[in-house]
């Protein structure tokens, strides 16, 4: 396929140049300061803060998965299908930063490949409640802070890679289907405020 | 070219009276105004035209295609849409709305090179390419849509109050961007200033509670029911007051 | 509905958001809630410092909410009217009111939980909420005043994650405690909190409240001079809540010196905080079970054991109550809690020492071990190196413990001998 010089507008109106900084933001940070400990109270020990850094990535991350232009999406010549998991790809790439710093200070593939798991709950989350994904992700972060991060990190197994994978997959997909869904619904219901309430709107000459 | 509506019916609410409720609208060739009071239906109708927005019954065809059937796509790039407000997010570059909009509605990328450009020059904002799309003015934000709706090149152009915002120089451009298309396009152009319609269109619909009162050339309209000064406002007045009869 | 909570959404919006304050509320005290159960103040400082996660969250719904403000024509309205600055501040407040009784919601939750499982109530410390609701405050402030300058809504989940790293910054120690407003894993029995070190943060988040609003536009308070000193009274309270925080958590309790005990039984006599009441039942119990045995073997136990954080002021014949991490603040205590507190007859001041009491802690396990073996509460494995000494003879034992015991009482550590082939 040739280069098409439109991508990189693609790119900056679906808003992943800003992740992919902040992936890279992100990267460095977890190399600084992946060995301080912190003592948060909600948690039951000191964890590193490293552990954060697949919580934070999905908070920051998933921005481009909200669709800041939705009446172009509903004159698109692509399908929505297509386009959502456009975005959801770029947001992937966007979190291979973080997952390679992770890997830099030891943590094994299926470990770091936890940001890609987080990234598919937040796609499914984005889906469901738009650009307030944070919040429910916010609440996913203490959870894995909890009772999912700690030492395991260094030795995880397949296991790992398939929860991470199955999250992303599972995340990812119904994120696309909700999407599609969302524009075909849209199509349908698609209106103006004044029409909503015409009635009380129309001025009788 | 044609754009046919049948049987068309739009309701948001069941307890409501439909949007709009339309039996049969031939839209051929030519600049027609939609025009309508507040509330009458005229950005349901046009979104309806523009393939955003499946009506709860009837047809829209565009060539004897079907709008909201399985070969939708096949006329859907062939049609420009100019909503009233046109949600891009305000960090975004003026040419990369434009090349973005011409990406999601599938223009070929040697086509888009070519025509985005002069698309800027055509609507005044070339030397503004590099701002961003929250430091335009309301005037300059309507001009962009209206780019917007044109990357596609399209056979039909549906413009929803396309003169909101526009100083006089801006609405003399206009005209000038809609005489400029091809003689075989069909342009809807929705508007409650009887003015700018009598100006910009050939022939003129109006829209009242949903339904086409009225369609036919504008010159007729403003002769038969201007009044003695011949006003459009008045024949419009007329219409409403009179139910279209 | 009311003009300041328009921005926010519709009413199922606004009872989201809140049902979103209140669900990171439960989440950020949920996990340690058999930490704080057992102790009023801890409960207290616990749903205080919720802000660690409602924070953000505020932060957040005032970012969306101020984007949205920006990006209509209502701000240009707002900025001409008399008190543009308050007209301004509306929905922020709206916001912050959500969040206020979200976490008033939480902390009345948390020690009504606390009262309920019958520990005392200490309403004198409930003024630890208003610094952390004036950091709310702070927090949603700032959303506001990024979501207004930018007018950019997709920015609130990055407003989020900053003003949670800063409670991670602060979490660990890299700033001073600026956002911290509670959540100590400790019961608090026995201690206050001191005013200075909780007030100050208060200080500093009201001096960003005044920079947030002042950075958002320049309209609102570069106005007029009056404004303006507003600004640098602003930025006065930051600088000094920020110097003046405290430097690490511990530094918002203090040691009361005399901390009243609640007590039962008879022999021996057991008393703890009666702050953390929850313990005391079961650990007199099982304290009159196993001491039956020191008794039958000779020994003279103190009369009282005292929970208490340190020797001095301590009376030297009363024993010393020692329980296993947060057993505290439970209901039922381990028999190793009850041992360990037999087994330390009196407050040394050894034990607090820079160098750890080697000997005395070997001679502690082992009497320790053997009242357990002898209550019937643990037998000795094939490999523990006091097995033979334990399954030995009987009389010998005893002697040792009496003697063992009798040390201990008087901290005559250097004095301890272990049995011979043991330690």
């Amino acid at each position: 396929m040739a280069w098409d010089n439109r991508y990189v507008a693609v790119l900056r109106s679906w808003g992943l140049g800003v992740a992919l900084g902040a992936g890279l933001v992100l990267a460095a940070a977890s190399l600084l300061v992946g060995d301080v400990y912190v003592d948060l109270p909600m948690l039951r020990d000191q964890i590193r803060i490293l552990h954060v850094f697949p919580g934070l990535a999905a908070l920051v991350l998933p921005v481009p998965l909200v669709d800041r232009t939705p009446s172009l999406t509903l004159m698109t010549m692509r399908s929505p299908a297509v386009l959502s998991l456009l975005r959801l790809g770029g947001v992937v790439l966007a979190s291979l930063p973080v997952v390679a710093a992770l890997l830099l200070v030891g943590w094994t593939l299926p470990a770091a490949l936890v940001v890609i798991g987080f990234v598919g709950g937040a796609a499914v989350v984005c889906s469901l409640v738009g650009l307030w994904y944070w919040a429910p992700m916010l609440g996913l972060l203490v959870v894995w802070l909890q009772w999912g991060s700690r030492e395991q990190a260094f030795t995880a197994g397949w296991l790992w890679l398939v929860a991470d994978l199955a999250a992303l997959v599972v995340g990812g997909g119904a994120y696309v289907a909700v999407e599609t869904a969302r524009v075909r619904l849209r199509v349908r219901t698609a209106g103006t405020s004044s029409e909503s309430r015409r009635p009380a709107d129309t001025i009788r000459p | 070219m044609s754009l046919v509506v049948d049987d068309l019916r739009c309701s948001y609410d069941r307890r409501n009276p439909p949007a709009v409720e339309i039996d049969l609208l031939d839209l051929g060739p030519g600049v027609c105004g939609l025009v309508g009071v507040n509330g009458a239906g005229k950005s349901t109708l046009l979104r309806t035209l523009a393939g955003s927005r499946r009506p709860e019954n009837g047809r829209v065809r565009v060539d004897d295609v079907s709008l909201y059937g399985p070969d939708r796509r096949r006329v859907l790039g062939r049609i420009g849409y100019m909503p009233q407000h046109l949600d891009l997010p305000a960090e975004m570059r003026v040419s990369d709305a434009l090349a973005y909009a011409s990406w999601v509605r599938g223009v070929p990328p040697g086509a888009a090179r070519a025509r985005n450009p002069q698309l800027l020059d055509r609507v005044g904002l070339s030397r503004r390419a590099t701002d961003r799309v929250g430091q335009l003015s309301g005037g300059m934000n309507r001009r962009l849509a209206l780019a917007v709706a044109l990357v596609t090149d399209p056979d039909v152009l549906l413009l929803d109050e396309p003169t909101t915002g526009l100083d006089p120089a801006q609405r003399v451009a206009l005209r000038g961007i809609i005489s400029d298309l091809t003689a075989t396009a069909i342009t809807v152009l929705s508007s409650h200033v009887m003015e700018d319609v009598a100006m910009m269109a050939s022939r003129i619909a109006v829209l009242h509670e949903g339904r086409v009162l009225h369609i036919g050339a504008v010159d007729e309209f403003v002769t038969a029911r201007g009044g003695p000064e011949r006003s459009p406002e008045f024949a419009f007045l007329a219409t409403i007051a009179g139910g279209g009869a | 509905m009311s003009v300041r909570l328009a921005w926010l959404g519709g009413r199922w919006a606004i009872l989201l958001q809140f049902g979103a304050l209140l669900a990171v509320g439960v989440v950020s005290v949920a996990p340690r809630v058999s930490s704080w159960v057992g102790s009023w103040k801890q409960a207290l400082d616990f749903g205080a410092g919720a802000t660690s996660l409602m924070g953000p969250v505020a932060a957040g719904a005032a970012c969306l909410a101020y984007a949205r403000l920006r990006r209509s024509v209502m701000s240009e309205v707002m900025m001409q009217s008399r008190w543009d600055w308050w007209r301004w501040l509306q929905p922020a407040v709206a916001v912050w009111a959500l969040a206020s009784t979200a976490l008033i919601a939480v902390v009345v939750g948390c020690t009504s939980i606390a009262s309920a499982a019958g520990v005392p109530s200490y309403w004198g410390s409930a003024w630890i909420v208003l610094p952390a609701l004036v950091l709310l405050a702070a927090q949603a402030s700032v959303g506001a005043a990024v979501g207004f300058a930018s007018g950019r809504a997709w920015l609130a989940p990055i407003v989020v994650a900053g003003v949670f790293s800063v409670n991670l910054l602060a979490s660990a120690q890299l700033i001073p405690q600026v956002f911290n407003t509670g959540g100590v894993t400790g019961t608090l029995a026995g201690q206050v909190f001191t005013v200075w070190p909780v007030l100050m943060p208060a200080v500093a988040a009201a001096g960003i409240v005044v920079l947030a609003v002042a950075a958002a536009d320049r309209r609102l308070l570069w106005a007029t001079w009056s404004r303006r000193c507003v600004v640098g009274l602003g930025l006065g309270a930051l600088v000094v809540g920020w110097l003046s925080a405290p430097g690490s958590n511990d530094e918002r309790y203090e040691l009361l010196a005399d901390p009243p005990q609640t007590c039962a039984g008879t022999q021996p006599q057991v008393c703890v905080f009666e702050e953390t009441p929850r313990p005391l039942a079961d650990l007199t119990a099982k304290v009159e079970e196993q001491a039956v045995f020191l008794v039958r073997a000779g020994v003279q136990l103190p009369d009282r054991f005292v929970q208490s954080y340190a020797v001095a002021g301590r009376d030297p014949s009363e024993g010393v109550v020692r329980l296993i991490g947060h057993e505290e603040s439970r209901a039922s205590v381990s028999e190793d809690s009850a041992t360990n507190t037999l087994v330390t007859p009196a407050p040394c001041e050894q034990d607090f020492g820079a160098e750890p009491p080697y000997l005395a802690m070997d001679a502690r396990h082992l009497l320790g071990r053997w009242l357990q073996v002898r209550a019937g509460i643990r037998k000795p494995a094939g490999g523990d190196s006091d097995r033979a000494w334990l399954l030995g003879e009987q009389d010998r034992q005893e002697a040792w413990v009496r003697e063992v015991y009798r040390q201990l009482q008087t901290c005559a550590f250097e004095e301890i001998q272990m049995p011979d082939g043991v330690g």
